[in-house]
């Protein structure tokens, strides 16, 4: 009885925390996605529901477009980071020094956001020495000079830089509960160094990839920031067209469906890497 | 020509010298022990075979060719690790295969040796788990076909049977016994476990502080310690304070102190005036109220009995203070603490040790 009772407390908390806070936000978002615009934007008064965002989504092949753009930017900026953060993790891992080189790749995180996308805006405008030596060299091979700045090239360097920390700490926590034995005894039975890599670190490091590409894929795909600052007109996102459709055009229905489709998207993304993370999954 | 040789190996860290100057021949088919207390250098000298690490001096040589310049991976020696270390994200088919799988060995061959293993080991309906499902000795036995597969020359064997429970341990004992005149390779085990080497072992290292005190077979090791050390680490033994009186070829005579003289057997190292000890194991000494029939016999009192079962260690406080230890079946008549025994021994039991 009193067990239960425990049960009930501990358990509880959370429930109606998750009730509350997702359970309740997802289901207005999605009722708000079935309701018509309001006149003066917001939403009409609740008479009846409809399809019509829907149909409006899938029906212009534009919307479905920026959302692959987007899947595709995350899934760059996620392959990036994890190409990027996979020798760095590693090097700390094995470092005697490594709650040192952890605080130094949290660092920047705690320096506000918008300035360090800012900084990024000096870095790579045309009157910074990165442009410019990049033109230089390109004139001398003869093409055309280019700019960095309000381009995709701009977006993802930025998105990588902003979440690299996110893919590092997971692959760390990882690769440093690694037996150092398991290594050994592969060298002993004939793998050289690739293929104690390939074979052992890798595999067995596959759960803080899934969870390090979680935690970049996902914000990266609602993200709307960096490509409002540092994009181009062409390089919207997702994020971006849901903001526009709430603060600019105030299509409350259209931006309630289209966060609807951004949800569901992430959704499919994360029940496949549980997926992933399962069948290769037999080892704690 | 010996197997594999080691020709005045030094290894240190720091000013720490892990081995000092060790030369060892191991021939080929011999299951060799590596014997000594933690800290010994047993550990680095497999360390050195493996080639882990580097001799700071010295040669190692497998079949005549230097090891020297030949990483790990390549060296045809395996290793049987304490941890066992078997890779938790590969089945125990996969795990045992890996060795070929690294050396590209054909799909079919491949199928073929492992299905051999696999059966070998007794493993063949755990093929397809993974190891953290298997009990301590189906991991064992993962890890000898593991290290065994792609026959090396030489399998080093580190601590392999300390993690097992006793009973269990035993049987490995005798697996591993047959399992090493099946496959005729070469073993190098090691132990600080002096009761494992004896069982196992054709030939024992017996070391210390990076050093080869003794190197013999194991029963020789058991009855002829060449010093000290080796009398006291390899099993038990009674060590008395004794000065050679006349030494011939046919037994010793020495004085024991605060005892008076004894017999003991001929020893052509010892000389008159050497001083000593006289080591005798326990199971070598007798007690009784008459012992005439023996040559040396002293009077002492019953200070204590440990029962164990099979037998019983009794300590005897001798007249002159020092305490000899006692081991005697308990089928026959038993002492109790505080009564008044004697003890002897035969002329030809036990031995002079000046080192």
């Amino acid at each position: 009885m009193n067990k239960s009772w425990q049960k009930w407390l501990t358990g509880g908390i959370p429930l109606v925390y998750l009730l509350l806070m997702v359970a309740t936000p997802a289901l207005i978002t999605l009722t708000a996605s079935l309701r018509y615009p309001g006149e003066f934007g917001g939403l009409a008064p609740l008479n009846d529901l409809t399809l019509e965002t829907y149909q409006f989504f899938f029906g212009d092949f534009i919307y479905s477009e920026i959302f692959l753009k987007s899947v595709l930017m995350a899934a760059a900026t996620t392959l990036i980071c994890l190409i990027a953060a996979y020798p760095l993790s590693l090097l700390i891992a094995r470092s005697k020094r490594c709650n040192l080189l952890i605080i130094l790749v949290i660092l920047p995180l705690s320096s506000n956001f918008l300035i360090r996308i800012y900084a990024w805006m000096i870095l790579l405008g045309p009157q910074a020495a990165l442009s410019r030596w990049l033109n230089a060299i390109l004139h001398l091979l003869g093409a055309a000079p280019v700019q960095l700045l309000f381009s995709p090239f701009a977006v993802l360097i930025a998105l990588v830089y902003v979440h690299l920390p996110f893919m590092v700490l997971p692959l760390y926590a990882n690769l440093q509960k690694h037996d150092p034995a398991l290594l050994t005894a592969a060298q002993d039975l004939g793998a050289n160094a690739w293929q104690r890599f390939w074979r052992i670190t890798f595999p067995l490091s596959m759960p803080g990839v899934l969870s390090g590409a979680a935690l970049v894929f996902i914000p990266v795909l609602g993200m709307f920031a960096i490509p409002e600052i540092l994009g181009g007109t062409g390089d919207m996102l997702i994020g971006n067209l849901i903001k526009e459709q709430f603060i600019v055009t105030r299509d409350w229905p259209f931006g309630a469906a289209l966060s609807v489709m951004l949800t569901l998207t992430v959704l499919i993304f994360s029940l496949l890497a549980a997926r992933i993370s399962r069948t290769g999954g037999h080892y704690a | 020509m010996s197997q594999l040789e080691l020709r005045n190996v030094t290894r240190r860290y720091g000013n720490v010298v892990a081995l000092d100057n060790v030369s060892l021949s191991i021939e080929a088919g011999e299951f060799f022990t590596l014997l000594g207390p933690s800290g010994c250098g047993k550990t680095t000298l497999l360390r050195l075979i493996a080639g882990f690490e580097l001799p700071d001096e010295g040669q190692i040589l497998l079949d005549g060719r230097d090891l020297a310049g030949i990483p790990a991976e390549k060296r045809p020696v395996h290793t049987v690790f304490q941890s066992y270390a078997l890779f938790p994200h590969l089945t125990v088919a996969q795990n045992i295969a890996f060795p070929l799988k690294m050396a590209h060995c054909a799909k079919d061959q491949l199928n073929q040796r492992l299905a051999d293993a696999l059966i070998q080991m007794r493993l063949a309906d755990k093929a397809d788990n993974y190891p953290h499902e298997l009990s301590g000795g189906q991991k064992q036995r993962v890890a000898l076909a593991r290290a065994l597969i792609n026959r090396p020359r030489v399998l080093l064997l580190d601590e392999s049977l300390a993690a097992l429970d006793a009973k269990l341990r035993e049987e490995v004992q005798v697996e591993l016994i047959n399992l090493q005149r099946e496959m005729k390779i070469t073993f190098v085990f090691v132990t600080h476990a002096q009761t494992e080497a004896l069982a196992l072992s054709h030939r024992i290292a017996v070391m210390n502080r990076g050093r080869l005190e003794q190197v013999d077979e194991p029963a020789r090791l058991y009855c002829f310690p060449g010093n000290r050390f080796v009398a006291d680490f390899v099993g038990h033994i009674n060590q008395l304070e004794a000065q050679v009186i006349v030494a011939t070829h046919g037994h010793t005579r020495l004085s024991l102190a605060g005892l008076g003289e004894i017999i003991a057997p001929p020893d052509k190292n010892a000389a008159a005036g050497m001083q000593g000890i006289f080591a005798i194991r326990p199971e070598q000494v007798r007690i009784g109220t008459e012992l005439t029939e023996l040559k040396n016999h002293f009077s002492g009192i019953v200070q204590s009995r440990l029962y164990q079962g099979d037998v019983s260690v009794y300590r005897v406080r001798l007249e002159s203070g020092a305490i000899l230890e006692v081991l005697l079946p308990n089928a026959g008549h038993e002492y109790h603490a505080g009564e008044p025994v004697r003890v002897g021994w035969r002329h030809d039991a036990g031995l002079f040790l000046n080192e």
